[in-house]
Parts: structure tokens; C-alpha cells; sequence
């Protein structure tokens, strides 16, 4: 217990944080040597490194009340973490070393499956990937699914509303989460876990906690909602000229498919380039190079092959009608699963290829193409050389606009670039009526950038709504707002 | 009846899969004759005849049957199998080239892979990549079998004493013929196509302390492999990355060195036979899925695992 | 020189069976089904000498229930020219399947025929040695390289331990192994003109091949669990293990 010294103003924090804590969680759920705290310090991607005297790994609710009335008591900044995949640098402490962390991952049993109420009460540590699996072992589906579900944990899905591939069908995780529990930053713990569909009797107060990235509690566990597993799917990538056809095909096949679509997402040629650079066993099925793809999948609860036939007669009606250029159809599941790793391997290969500007932005649909077009020309002009980056959730809207660096340039010059074009690119998304974070959040990324694409009167309504829950600001402080 | 185990060999010497074919054969029960197609296989022969239960040793020596051409050996086959039961093989490649031909020959049906016999007519085979097993039974006169040599005991190489009986060759059809053979040199193998891989990850902080697992590699055979900390941490290159955004591989013997165990590494390494895990952290979730799990500081038992190998 | 390419309609690779509960076998209603993989790798090597000029004509053959039919469009989509159903909904095992295969290659005088290796369903490993006997034509089985010459076919065959190369007097069959090619994903204009290919019906009866299975099973088991892992004390009590238990060094 040498890192006290790393907090700031409390010479007595081993003896008035640290052995109180430790007398609740014991050895197991106390980690203060630096070099395993190492993975709960650093983030996924883009640099984040904080400092911390403490990861503490409570195993029950009642533990971690208990671990956060000590540190509202002390005054102890909490740093809530669950699978540390988040992207804005929320989900780990500030350098300074004030905060200490306290990680989900302990809390990681599944409490309940109501197969009748198509409903299941996780705890907040359970990893994304384990729940889809309990789901599918009694015949449901949980439909979040994004390219970190192996790591990320439900906690944190929640605290981060998160979104993904397949909120096009089914909605990003404020539509699946049925009731909540929470620990408050005062220590008392919230059990919202109703497993309700329906509850007008007052305020809805688990919608404060989804999306608040960890500023206005700890997330200790949820009622999930279940949807049908679906028994067929059929899945595509085609290719396409402009991102205004992949529209016109997402038009189309929403006549069609309607919520039979569970995944229209939108790649740029490059993208599928750098994926196959870095990452192994990522295909290129098509003969010839096009500038944008489409990898779109249908399920329903049909079995047989009526599916597939309506997936291939919208596409060849889309070839008719010139949206389409080419594709190809998976033949198979394992055919299947290569085309996701397409669009799988884009993050990892990006993560690998050198110094790119991430936007993770939303606009309505319809301006998605004039989006592109405006942001790519606009960086062309202020940011020479520049290499268009972009892919995304188009059925939501979403699009994850990445430039990446010229080539050659000089990667401390382009570092220095981060401000322009952040600034150019979320003038032009909120001029469109946009997001600046569609589904990733503010957390440290963005948070600068709040006071000049937010109104101060919804600034305000922040503010005061943080202040009330915590008005010690002790619940992951710096994040979203400055104090 | 008596059953015909079908040698396999290279005219010097006898290959243990034919042990295992033998002990498969003593299960079923009933006289083992041993079969040695070969060129100049005296050798062999007299090999097949010191394995314990074999009561007889037929030796074809004959320039057809240099190389185990199923073109050229069926026929052979073919003609002595009508005096059998049951014609046994090994599932190896050898095998299983020849005796679905003889089978289709005598008009009977093949069973390959066996894992168990049930009795001398009915078998358990494994179907659906092992996901399920079935229990068949044949009706045919002659079963002619391919034994899996890892689920049967294989029959002492000593210890019997048959005796060699020479027959003649059936010639050669000439529509088939041996060009080459390249058999793999067992240098470090390449990921996915090794027998044993070795994975380190986070827990082995440095790539210079990945020496102990190349050597440890190189005792066995094994290849090298890592996670993704290990591979983001710089310690290796990304080439070595097991994983869901990494190589998927499924050796005979996967060792985790220093590895947690997340969801995307198992994704890559969890089809292995037989996991070995080593790691300080008796609650690490690499212990879930292996088969021998053993808490311990990797700096120390490393070294002596490669001492004690 | 004709190439015939039978497939066979399977469980998908990629989908985790389940054993019924009565033993009789394993679930395949509303399972989903696809092309053995082995046989796209066949119908890969098959298109691809087409289109490298040594083969004129690929026909994809099938035995299996009507709705195998979507496995010969999937060949046909692929770049196979036509296809043909011997249409049966009774279990199709190796020995009759070759003797269909038999009276289809008497019938429609291919100079190759090119299989996978093994179904992923049974995994027997048999028919295209079957159908070589039955043909007298020699074998190419395991195949990772297919090199055609004049009359004959060179084949590169993945063997125990490494490669073996033998030279196939033609007329021959080969079976496909995992490394002979990645076969291509069918595309979207190539599927629509798949729907114009023929596709020709014709029974077992009609071939004069009794499709009786030969072998019957008794039941189908869950192999027996995984079983739970052990922590061992000791360097000493993994090397033990791993030698006499696993067998594994
Ligand atoms: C025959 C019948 C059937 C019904 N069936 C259903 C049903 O199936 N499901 C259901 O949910 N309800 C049902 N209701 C109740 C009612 O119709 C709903 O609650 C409806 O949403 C109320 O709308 P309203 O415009 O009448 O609101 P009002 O009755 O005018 O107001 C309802 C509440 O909303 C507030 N309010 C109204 N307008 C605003 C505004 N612009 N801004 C802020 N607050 C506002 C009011 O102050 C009040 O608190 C039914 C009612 C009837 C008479
Ligand atoms: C490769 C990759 C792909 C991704 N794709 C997507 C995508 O498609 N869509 C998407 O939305 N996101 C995506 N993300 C971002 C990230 O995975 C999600 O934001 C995820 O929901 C974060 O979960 P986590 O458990 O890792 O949370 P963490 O990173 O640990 O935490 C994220 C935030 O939630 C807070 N938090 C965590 N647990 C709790 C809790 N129990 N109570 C209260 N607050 C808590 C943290 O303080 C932090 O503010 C991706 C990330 C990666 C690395
Ligand atoms: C989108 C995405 C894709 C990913 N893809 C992959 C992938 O393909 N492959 C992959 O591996 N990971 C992948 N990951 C990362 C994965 O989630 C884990 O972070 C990673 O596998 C952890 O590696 P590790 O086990 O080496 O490190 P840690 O989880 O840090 O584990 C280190 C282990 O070493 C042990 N240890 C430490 N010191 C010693 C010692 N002296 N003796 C014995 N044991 C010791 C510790 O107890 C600990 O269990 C991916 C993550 C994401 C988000």
C-alpha cells in the first residue's frame, strides 16, 4: 500500500480508505500492485493511460454499497469500470492518481431467466458475449452485438447506452433494458430490477442511469429484455457506387424485409483494405474493386429457404434499378461469418494502421451520402492528402468517419491537426441536424467540445441533474461535464 | 472368422498405427492375420510377426506394391478377403485411401473410424466431428473397418510369434503412379498447422522472457503463439496472435502461458484436444476450459517443465 | 473433357448440432443446411479448370431430398453449367451413392469426377474411393494441387506427416482436402444466371441402383463430456498426465 502518496490531499488514505475497503472485499477484491492494476489503467485504444492507488473487485451489491459509502464518506473520487473497451477515455482514471477504480468484474452472475416474461437479471460484470450465449441456450436472442461483446460487459453497455450492429431491428440498449439496480453515489442502493414492459408510477429513473457513462452511479445489475432467436438468416455484402445508393437500397429493402433487416452497415473500400492488412483470414469476395460496400443481413423466424430468395430478389431488383453493382451472397454460415469478419477486422485494423481522427456521428439517414460528401471535401481543403475513412451503421444512421493521416506525413504534424478536424467535421454533422456521439458517448473525447454543440439550456439541465445525484462529484468526475 | 489387419509400413519398418490396428482387432476377437504389401518388406514382416496376438503373417513382395498404391494393393486385398470376417486398417491416410476401395469391391459397406467395437458387428464411430457418436451395424458378410489408433490400446510389439507366410502379388494396374513424397522436417512449425502450440501472454512481460517459451517449443515440436496483450504490449510480433481478430488454431496440445483465458483468446485456441494452463491465478478463466490446470509463478515452472519433458 | 461434381447437402459447417433426445439421430429440422464444404472446395477446383480452358463442361450432381436442389443452385451459382437430382428422401450411404454416381458417369461420360474428400455429417471418407473401384479408375484422394496433362493428371495428396504426388491415368476421380483452393463466395449476377441453369430429375430406379442402406444405426449418443479439468500440484503431475493420461507428448 505504497501508492497513498498518488492521491492527492489525503496523507491518510491507506488507513481511512484503503484498510476499510480491504476489510469488506479482502485480499481478492483489492489490487494495489501496479503491474496488474496495468490493464484496468489503459485504454482499448487511443492512448488513455491513467494512475490509480487502488482496483477494487467487490463480488456482491452489498459489497460495492458498502466500498462506495467509504469513498462518499471520504470524499474518494470512483472511477467505475466494467469491460474498459469504452472509446472516450471514460472508463479509466485521470493521471493524477485521485480516483480509485472500482471494476465490475466480480459481479458477473446470471440472478434469473423468466423464459415466459422473455426476460434475464445479470449482474452488471457479466461479459456481453456470455449473456448472448445463456440467451441462445434457452431458445432467445439478446440482440446487443458489437465487435467488443467478447470483452465488454453489460455494465457497461448500459452506462454507455451502447448501440451496434444490430440497432437497425432491435434499438440500442436503452430498448433492452427492462429494470435496473443501482448503487447511488451516496452508497444506497436502487433495486429498480422490475421486469416490467409497462410501469407509469412516476418518474422512469433507470432511462437517467443508461447513457450517464458512470457519472450518476454504479450499474449493479439488470432485467434484460429477450427477443425470439431468429431461425434463419441471410447475409450479403454487396457492392455499391456512392453511399446515396446504399440508401436507395436500404429504401428498398425496408419495403420489403421491413424488420426482417437486422443489419445494414455501410464500408468504405479502404476500410476492407486495412482490415485485410492487419488482421488474418479477412476476405475480399468480390472479383473487382468498388468504392463502397454494403454487408446487410435479414433473419426471421422462418426456417427454410424463403429468406435467402428475398434477400436475392431485393438485391438483383437493386442491380436492375443501378443501386447495386455486384455482390455476393454467403452460402453458408461459415461463408456468413467471413463477410462479418469484414467488418469486424475494420476497428482492429485501424487500431494498427497509424494516426487516424475518429468521429463516431449520427445524422437522419437521408443526409448520410451529403454527410460524406461535405466532411470529405471540407477535410480535402483545410487537410490536404487526407485519406477518407469511413463506415458504419448506416441503417441507424451512424457513421464512424475515421480520416486517416496522408501518406508519408509526418505523424506529429498530423496529431496536431486532432481540433480542426473535429471542429470541421461536427460543424458540418450538427449543421445536418446530427449527433456528436451517436453511440459511443462524451467521457474525456468530447467533452470540450459539449459547450459548443450543446445549448446551454440542455447544459444546464445536465448540470443540475449531475449535482442532485451527486453533489459531491465523486462519481467518475471529468467525464461528460466539468465540474 | 479370422480378421486381416492391413500393415502399414515403409518396406523397412512396421508404423505403430498398425499396433493399434491389432489391438482393435483382439477386441473384436477371433484369429489376426497380419497383411505386408511391400517391396523388399522381409523386415517387416518379421516385425508383424512378433506383435503380440498376430497368428499369422501373409508377406506380398512385389515391385507393385513399392508404394501403398490402393490401385494396386485392392485387388490383393480384394482376393484374400473372402476368406475373412473382417478386413482392419488404421484411419490414417493410408488407410483410409484403401479400404473404402476394397469395400465397394467386395460390394460391402465400409465402416470408418471406429472408436469402440461393440461387437464383432456393430461399432461406434464418431460422426458430426466427433459432436456425436454413432452406433452402426452391418449386415455384410466381410466388415471392413478403419480403427481410430488413438482410442485403441495398441498391441505389445513383442511377445508373439506367427509365422510368414509368402503370396504372390496381383500385378499392376498402371493407372496409377508413385511420383514423390515430401514429408514435412520437424522445424518450429508453423501456427496453424502445428501438432503443440505454445502461447504466452501478458504474464510473461517481456518478449525477451518469450525465450523460455521457444525453448520449451522446441523440446516439443511445438510452435509459438501469444495473445493480444502480448502482441500490444510489443513482447512479440502480430503474426503470433491466437485469437478471434487472430489465428485460430486447434493442435493436438495447446499449453496457455500467462494467459486469463478472455472470451476472444478461447475463441482462437478452444477446438485444441488437450489445454494446458499455467498461470498465478487460481480463479483465471483459462482454468475453465483446461484440461490440466496448473497454479503456478510461469517463471519457475517453465524451466522445469522443459527439463522434465 | 466433362467434369462431374457430386455434392452433398449438410448441417452448416458453422452450426453447433444437437442429438435427439430419442437417440435416433441428430436434429435437423429447421437446422440450417449448406453445401458440404469440401464439395465447394470440389466444385471450385472443377470451375476453375473450366475457366483455365481444360474442361468444358461441369455438371454438379446431387443424391438427397428435393430441397437439395438449392445446394445444386448454389454449384451452379459458382460457375457449374447444369445439375442433375437423383432425388431420395431414404438415408444415402457411401457405397450407394457410388453406385448412383456409377450409373451417372456411365451415363454422362465425364473424363474427371472431383468429390470432397468427406461429408462433414457422416464423415465416412468413402464415396470417391467407392466410385474409383467401381469405375476401375484410379484415385486421387486428399487432393491439395490438381495439375492436368495429356491423358493423365498429376495430384498432390495430403498424406500422414506430408505431401505425396502421384500421376493418374485419365479417366480418374479425385477427392478435394482443405488446401486445393478457396473456393469463391457465388455472386449476385452469377445466382441470377444460376436460376436459368437446368436442373434435370431423375430416381435411383431409373439409374437401376438400389439405394438400401447397408449399415444400420442403432442409436446416436452425445460423445461423452469433456471431461471437467484438474488442477495438478506440480511440473512432475503435468508431465505425468500429459503423458500417460492424454497421451498428448
Ligand atoms: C376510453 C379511453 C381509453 C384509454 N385507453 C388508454 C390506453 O389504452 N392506454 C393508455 O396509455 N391510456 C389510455 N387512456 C388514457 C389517456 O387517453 C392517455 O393517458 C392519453 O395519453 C392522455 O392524453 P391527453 O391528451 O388526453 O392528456 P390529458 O388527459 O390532457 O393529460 C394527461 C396528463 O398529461 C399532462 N399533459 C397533457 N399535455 C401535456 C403537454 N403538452 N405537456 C406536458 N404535460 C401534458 C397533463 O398535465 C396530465 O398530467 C384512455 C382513456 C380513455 C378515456
Ligand atoms: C472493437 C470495439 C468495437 C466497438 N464497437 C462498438 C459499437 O459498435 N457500438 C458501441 O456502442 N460501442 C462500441 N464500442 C465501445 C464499447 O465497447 C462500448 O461502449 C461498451 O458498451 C463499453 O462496455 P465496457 O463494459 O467495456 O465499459 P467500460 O469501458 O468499462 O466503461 C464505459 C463507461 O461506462 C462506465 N461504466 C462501466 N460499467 C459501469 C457500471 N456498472 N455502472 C456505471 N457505469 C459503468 C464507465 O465508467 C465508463 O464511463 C466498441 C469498442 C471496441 C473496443
Ligand atoms: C475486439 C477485440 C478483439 C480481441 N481479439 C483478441 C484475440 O484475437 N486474441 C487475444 O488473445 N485477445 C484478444 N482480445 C483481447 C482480450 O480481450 C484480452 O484482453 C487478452 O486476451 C488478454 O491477454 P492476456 O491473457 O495475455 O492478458 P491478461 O488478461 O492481462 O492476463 C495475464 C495473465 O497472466 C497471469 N500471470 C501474470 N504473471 C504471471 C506469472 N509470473 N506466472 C503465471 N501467470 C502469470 C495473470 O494471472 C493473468 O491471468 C481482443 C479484445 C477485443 C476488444
Amino acid at each position: 500500500m505504497s501508492n497513498d502518496t498518488l492521491i492527492t490531499g489525503r496523507p491518510d488514505f491507506a488507513t481511512a480508505v484503503l484498510a476499510p475497503i480491504h476489510a469488506i472485499v479482502g485480499d481478492r477484491g483489492l489490487i494495489t500492485d501496479p503491474g496488474t492494476m496495468q490493464p484496468f489503467m489503459e485504454s482499448w485504444r487511443d492512448g488513455w493511460v491513467g494512475r490509480s492507488p487502488a482496483v477494487v473487485l467487490p463480488d456482491s451489491t452489498e459489497a460495492l454499497a458498502a466500498v462506495v459509502r467509504i469513498c462518499a464518506e471520504t470524499r474518494t473520487p470512483i472511477v467505475p469500470q466494467g469491460g474498459n473497451t469504452g472509446l472516450t477515455g471514460a472508463s479509466q482514471p485521470h493521471a493524477d492518481g485521485s480516483e480509485i477504480v472500482i471494476s465490475t468484474n466480480r459481479l458477473n452472475r446470471i440472478r434469473e431467466i423468466d423464459i415466459d416474461n422473455d426476460t434475464m437479471t445479470v449482474e452488471a460484470g457479466c461479459i456481453l458475449a456470455n449473456i448472448q450465449n445463456a440467451a441462445r441456450d434457452i431458445g432467445r436472442l439478446f440482440p446487443m452485438s458489437l465487435a467488443a461483446e467478447g470483452s465488454c460487459q453489460i455494465g457497461g453497455n448500459i452506462a454507455t447506452n451502447a448501440g451496434g450492429v444490430q440497432v437497425v431491428r432491435y434499438g440500442n440498449m436503452r430498448n433492452l433494458v427492462a429494470g435496473l439496480e443501482v448503487v447511488l453515489p451516496d452508497g444506497r442502493i436502487w433495486d429498480g430490477l422490475r421486469g416490467l414492459r409497462k410501469d407509469n408510477a412516476g418518474y422512469d429513473m433507470k432511462q437517467i442511469f443508461i447513457g450517464s457513462e458512470g457519472t450518476l452511479g454504479i450499474v449493479t445489475a439488470a432485467v434484460l429484455k429477450l427477443s425470439p432467436l431468429p431461425r434463419a438468416t441471410a447475409t450479403a455484402l454487396v457492392a455499391v457506387s456512392a453511399p446515396s445508393d446504399a440508401v436507395d437500397l436500404l429504401t428498398r429493402a425496408k419495403g420489403v424485409a421491413g424488420d426482417r433487416i437486422i443489419t445494414f452497415e455501410l464500408i468504405q473500400r479502404d476500410c476492407i483494405d486495412v482490415a485485410r492488412r492487419h488482421v488474418p483470414d479477412v476476405p475480399d469476395p468480390l472479383r473487382d474493386r468498388y468504392p463502397w460496400y454494403v454487408l446487410v443481413e435479414l433473419a426471421d423466424q422462418d426456417g427454410g429457404n424463403r429468406l435467402m430468395e428475398m434477400l436475392e430478389g431485393i438485391l438483383e431488383a437493386g442491380m436492375e434499378a443501378g443501386e447495386v453493382l455486384d455482390g455476393v451472397v454467403a452460402a453458408s454460415k461459415a461463408q456468413a461469418d467471413s463477410l462479418w469478419r469484414i467488418r469486424e477486422g475494420i476497428p482492429e485494423g485501424q487500431k494498427r494502421e497509424g494516426v487516424s481522427f475518429k468521429h463516431d456521428v449520427s445524422v437522419p439517414i437521408s443526409r448520410v451520402a451529403r454527410f460524406l460528401d461535405r466532411a470529405n471535401a471540407a477535410l480535402e481543403r483545410e487537410c490536404p492528402g487526407i485519406r477518407p475513412f469511413a463506415f458504419g451503421h448506416l441503417g441507424d444512421g451512424n457513421i464512424h468517419f475515421n480520416p486517416i493521416q496522408a501518406e508519408g506525413g509526418d505523424p506529429a504534424e498530423w496529431k496536431a491537426k486532432l481540433a480542426t478536424v473535429n471542429a470541421i467535421v461536427h460543424d458540418i454533422v450538427v449543421d445536418l441536424g446530427g449527433s456528436i456521439s451517436a453511440e459511443h458517448g462524451i467521457g474525456r473525447l468530447r467533452i470540450d467540445e459539449m459547450p459548443r454543440y450543446k445549448s446551454p439550456v440542455e447544459l444546464d439541465m445536465m448540470a443540475t441533474l449531475k449535482r442532485a445525484f451527486d453533489p459531491h462529484n465523486i462519481m467518475n468526475p471529468g467525464k461528460i461535464l466539468r465540474a | 472368422m479370422s480378421i486381416l489387419v492391413i500393415a502399414e509400413h515403409d518396406n523397412a519398418a512396421l508404423k505403430a498405427a498398425t499396433l493399434n490396428a491389432v489391438g482393435a482387432a483382439a477386441k473384436i476377437g477371433g484369429d489376426i492375420h497380419v497383411l505386408v504389401a511391400g517391396q523388399g518388406a522381409q523386415a517387416v514382416a518379421e516385425a508383424a510377426a512378433k506383435v503380440a496376438g498376430v497368428s499369422k503373417v501373409l508377406l506380398a513382395d512385389d515391385a507393385a506394391y513399392a508404394h501403398p498404391l490402393p490401385e494396386n494393393v485392392s485387388p490383393l486385398v480384394v482376393n484374400l478377403a473372402k476368406g475373412y470376417g473382417h478386413v482392419l486398417a488404421a484411419a490414417s491416410s493410408e488407410g483410409k485411401n484403401l479400404l473404402p476401395r476394397v469395400a465397394a469391391l467386395l460390394d460391402v459397406a465400409a465402416i470408418s473410424d471406429i472408436t469402440g467395437v461393440v461387437s464383432p458387428d456393430t461399432f461406434e464411430r464418431p460422426i458430426y466431428a466427433g459432436n456425436a457418436i454413432a452406433t452402426v451395424k452391418s449386415a455384410d458378410p466381410i466388415k471392413v473397418v478403419t480403427v481410430r489408433t488413438t482410442a485403441f490400446e495398441a498391441a505389445a510389439a513383442t511377445g508373439g510369434s506367427a509365422t510368414v507366410e509368402t503370396i504372390a502379388g496381383t500385378g499392376e494396374t498402371g493407372s496409377a503412379k508413385f511420383v514423390g513424397q515430401e514429408l514435412t522436417k520437424s522445424e518450429r512449425p508453423e501456427l496453424t498447422q502445428a501438432k503443440i502450440v505454445v502461447s504466452g501472454g501478458r504474464g510473461m512481460q517481456s518478449g525477451d522472457n518469450f525465450k523460455l517459451l521457444e525453448a520449451l517449443a522446441d523440446t516439443l515440436g511445438a510452435a509459438v503463439g501469444a495473445s493480444r496483450a502480448a502482441v500490444d504490449a510489443g513482447f512479440v510480433p502480430n503474426d503470433y496472435q491466437v485469437g478471434q481478430t487472430g489465428k485460430i488454431v486447434a493442435p493436438e496440445l495447446y499449453i496457455a502461458v500467462g494467459i486469463s483465458g478472455a472470451i476472444q483468446h478461447l475463441a482462437g485456441m478452444k477446438d485444441s484436444k488437450v489445454i494446458v494452463a499455467i498461470n498465478k491465478d487460481e480463479e483465471a478463466p483459462i482454468f475453465q476450459v483446461a484440461d490440466y490446470g496448473l497454479v503456478a509463478d510461469l517463471f519457475k515452472a517453465v524451466p522445469e517443465l522443459q527439463q522434465a519433458l | 473433357m466433362k467434369i462431374l461434381v457430386p455434392v452433398k447437402r449438410v448441417v452448416d459447417y458453422n452450426v453447433k448440432i444437437r442429438v435427439k433426445a430419442d437417440g435416433s439421430g441428430v436434429e435437423t429440422a429447421n437446422v440450417k443446411m449448406s453445401m458440404n464444404p469440401f464439395d465447394e472446395i470440389a466444385v471450385e477446383e472443377a470451375v476453375r479448370l473450366k475457366e483455365a480452358g481444360k474442361a468444358t463442361e461441369v455438371i454438379v450432381v446431387t443424391v438427397g431430398p428435393t430441397a437439395a436442389q438449392e445446394t445444386l443452385r448454389t454449384a451452379l451459382a459458382m460457375g457449374a453449367d447444369r445439375g442433375i437430382l437423383v432425388q431420395t428422401d431414404a438415408e444415402t450411404q457411401p457405397l450407394a451413392v457410388a453406385k448412383v454416381l456409377k450409373a451417372l458417369v456411365e451415363k454422362e461420360g465425364p473424363t474427371l469426377v472431383i468429390l470432397g474428400k468427406q461429408a462433414i455429417d457422416d464423415d465416412c471418407n468413402q464415396t470417391g474411393q467407392m466410385l474409383a473401384a467401381l469405375l476401375g479408375w484410379p484415385q486421387g484422394t486428399f487432393a491439395s494441387k490438381v495439375v492436368p496433362g495429356e491423358g493423365s493428371l498429376t495430384v498432390t495428396r495430403e498424406i500422414d506427416g506430408g505431401l505425396e504426388t502421384v500421376q493418374l491415368t485419365l479417366p480418374a476421380v479425385v477427392t478435394a482436402d482443405l488446401r486445393l483452393n478457396e473456393p469463391r463466395y457465388a455472386s449476385l449476377p452469377n445466382i441470377m444466371k444460376a436460376k436459368k441453369k437446368p436442373i434435370e430429375t431423375l430416381a435411383p430406379d431409373a439409374l437401376g441402383v438400389d439405394v438400401a442402406p447397408r449399415l444400420t444405426t442403432l442409436k446416436v449418443a452425445e460423445p461423452a463430456k469433456r471431461k471437467a479439468g484438474v488442477k495438478v500440484a506440480d511440473v512432475a503431475a503435468l508431465v505425468d498426465k500429459l503423458k500417460n493420461e492424454a497421451r498428448a507428448i
